[in-house]
């Protein structure tokens, strides 16, 4: 035991020593956290964000014209700007032209008695949309039905008010005709994922990943300066040296694990973003965070082993974790990636360890979730271990 | 001269010494192949090492000196033949030969990252020592290896002189019955050097065994009691140190000429086989001290001014490339 923990302190001081090897492990899982988090909170959050902006141009000045308006507003997906003067034709063009707004709307005078024409009076057309040049034909579409929507809506308001019927009841309980319900596992709550609770586990499972670059650098300088060679003259048994690798790396993972939530939990609201929920249970958070540490662990050892210079193992770890968190879903989720990627994704290692954490973070995910994640980690983890003894023992340096 | 001779004289006391000791280590038969190798590693070596002797293992890059250092050290099984080291078989008892014995690779096998400290205090830990032992060897070790001012320096900052006298010193750390030194001079100062070379003579006082390679064969002719060339994986020669000096010194005549030699000179030398070691020295094979007059003759008709003769001092240099020499010979001769 004497050995063990002469060996993990010697890890521990070494990497402590290591301001490179520090930043790695756990600055830069940090950062992507802080900047994913705050960087696509508006791609997740359901009331902020920045939302295209639309110029409104009311020539009518109706209660039927504000009242399509308000309820345009209401899908809180367009920010309606209403100016104090109405711009004239070319500078509203130059406006959209010049990326102020995504769309002008512009009502027409007459509108609000055309709405719902009792004496033949037409105006064509009621309302006249311009679109910047830049807009997309999506963004074009989605805003082109929410003023379709509104306008029947408002028709059809007009019409019921003038058969009596109270509009305003039927206004009500069109909120609830339309229910929206996030399949989480487990039937948890119905709160819309936030950035910070996509981005958290990401790339908390990608930093647990860059333990090869130190690990595997430390087992190859220990070879290439005989100290290795050094230990095994002594008494020390090789499951010793072994664990005096594993164990405090092991160690460093768990501290990134809590680090990484503590940073999502209260470092990002402080920087204007939302503050992770941690939804499941602490026991199955660990135990996916045990599950990622040993098949990073395992990873690391089978470059160590499979690497003659840490120049080696430094590219080829470094590749391997950007090519597995691209597959995985880290830095591309997975839900826009064409279905054969999205195939190819579950046999990235890194893809399971993601979902079992959102299973946990997001989905308030129960021990049958996340266990076939879990298992699969440490199974691969264990195998790539072996595997790297089997490799060792045939090196002859 | 006399220096020398004096030193000889001492290396000569101590080996009937060692002679005397009964054997430490006995390896017998050895062979060993790599995998993929087409060639032996090691090729039926015996030998065996007397208790408390200085053992120098010399021999050409790639002659298996390291190899059979792996397997004194328990670094590599053996494969065919055997090896007993203090009357226990390496394969079997390779936990109890290893408490006893500690290896001082030739590169500097510990931690820049960490103090002088700290690399001691870590492999003091590995070895086992008790916090009583810890204080003990670090004062002998640090004293002996000249290490104490740059104790809780990182050793990164160490020069190389300091980094090999710190390899040294963690190898004496468990107080080893057995030290095995893999090339412990390479590439330091004079200084340091001087350090690591009484630090090992101070082991003659406490029994150590100690097995030593280099190349620099000053070293091992003035540290070495008992010697072993092994080229190729074959032991080529086995002795004391002063043995082999002295087999090699009789027929040795050295001369220093004050100019360089013309090829005519050389000529009227010729049957005693003139060997340049450099422009104006050569070495003269004389199997009859008698011959010495007629070659001071020859010297003379020929005009040649002596500067300095030597006879029947050899050095370990000499000796050494003649048995490579010679082995080279025989391998090329065989079919």
């Amino acid at each position: 035991m004497k050995g063990l923990f002469a060996c993990i302190r010697k890890e521990l001081l070494l990497l402590s020593r290591d301001l490179h090897g520090l930043a790695l492990l756990f600055l830069m899982p940090l950062a992507f956290v802080l900047i994913m988090s705050l960087a696509l909170q508006n791609q997740f959050s359901e009331h902020s964000g920045t939302r295209l902006k639309v110029l409104v141009v009311d020539a009518d000045r109706s209660d039927a014209s504000r009242a399509v308006l308000a309820t345009m507003a209401e899908g809180n997906a367009f920010d309606f700007v209403v100016p104090t003067h109405a711009p004239a034709s070319l500078a509203l063009d130059e406006q959209l032209r010049r990326g102020d707004y995504a769309f002008a709307i512009e009502f027409v005078a007459g509108f609000g008695p055309a709405l719902l024409p009792s004496d033949g009076t037409v105006v064509d057309p009621l309302i006249r949309i311009s679109v910047a040049p830049d807009s997309n034909k999506q963004t074009e579409t989605i805003f082109l039905t929410t003023v379709r929507a509104a306008l029947g809506r408002e028709r059809m308001r007009a019409l019921l008010g003038g058969l009596g019927v109270d509009t305003q009841s039927a206004n009500d309980g069109a909120h609830a005709d339309i229910g929206v319900h996030y399949a989480y596992v487990g039937g948890g709550t119905q709160r819309n994922p936030s950035a910070v609770q996509q981005s958290v586990p990401a790339w908390l499972v990608f930093g647990a990943f860059f333990v090869v670059v130190p690990l595997s650098n430390t087992f190859i300088r220990e070879r290439q300066q005989g100290t290795l060679r050094r230990l095994r003259s002594t008494n020390l048994s090789a499951l010793t040296l072994l664990a005096g690798k594993l164990v405090p790396y092991f160690g460093i993972n768990q501290l990134q694990v809590l680090l990484m939530l503590l940073a999502g939990s209260y470092l990002v609201p402080l920087l204007g973003g939302e503050a992770l929920q941690i939804n499941g249970s602490i026991a199955l958070l660990a135990l996916m965070a045990a599950a990622v540490s040993v098949c990073a662990l395992g990873f690391a050892l089978l470059i160590a082993v499979s690497s003659n210079t840490t120049e080696q193992a430094t590219l080829l770890g470094g590749t391997g974790n950007i090519i597995l968190a691209a597959l995985g879903g880290i830095m591309i989720p997975k839900f826009v990636m064409p279905p054969t990627m999205q195939s190819v994704a579950q046999w990235s290692p890194m893809s399971w360890g993601l979902e079992g954490f959102l299973d946990v973070l997001l989905r308030s995910g129960t021990l049958r979730d996340v266990a076939p994640k879990a298992a699969g980690l440490i199974l691969l983890g264990l195998t790539a271990i072996l595997l790297a003894w089997l490799v060792q023992s045939r090196r002859t340096d | 001269m006399p220096a020398r001779r004096a030193i000889q004289h001492d290396r000569r006391g101590a080996q009937s010494t060692s002679m005397n000791q009964p054997a430490l280590i006995r390896v017998s038969q050895l062979r060993h192949r790599y995998a993929n190798a087409a060639v032996l590693a090691l090729d039926d070596v015996s030998l065996s090492i007397p208790q408390g002797c200085n053992f120098g293992l010399i021999g050409p890059n790639g002659a298996g000196k390291t190899t059979l250092l792996s397997i004194l050290t328990g670094l590599q099984a053996v494969q065919f033949g055997s090896v007993a080291v203090a009357g226990m078989d390496v394969a079997r008892d390779g936990r109890r030969i290893k408490s006893i014995s500690a290896l001082v690779p030739q590169d500097n096998a510990f931690y820049g990252g960490l103090t002088g400290r700290e690399n001691l205090r870590f492999f003091a830990d590995v070895y086992g020592l008790t916090n009583a032992q810890w204080r003990e060897r670090l004062e002998y070790c640090t004293g002996v290896c000249s290490l104490g001012e740059s104790l809780d320096k990182r050793v990164a900052q160490y020069s190389g002189g300091m980094k090999r006298r710190l390899n040294l010193a963690i190898g004496l750390l468990n107080a080893p019955q057995i030290l095995y030194l893999d090339e412990p001079t390479v590439g330091i100062d004079v200084l340091s050097r001087r350090v690591i070379i009484e630090a090992i003579q101070a082991m003659r006082t406490q029994s150590t065994t100690v097995i030593y390679t280099s190349h620099y064969l000053e070293e091992v002719e003035a540290l070495c009691d008992e010697l072993a060339v092994i080229d190729r994986g074959r032991l080529v020669a086995r002795d004391s140190t002063a043995n082999l000096l002295q087999r090699g010194s009789q027929q040795s005549l050295l001369l220093s000429f004050a100019q360089v030699p013309p090829p005519s000179a050389l000529q009227a030398l010729q049957r005693w086989q003139p060997h340049a070691l450099h422009a104006q020295q050569f070495e003269l094979s004389v199997p009859q001290s008698g011959d010495l007059e007629t070659i001071m003759q020859r010297c003379n008709a020929q005009q040649l001014p002596i500067t300095q003769v030597q006879f029947g001092i050899s050095r370990l240099e000499r000796i050494y490339a003649s048995l490579l020499q010679h082995q080279t010979g025989e391998a090329e001769a065989q079919p």
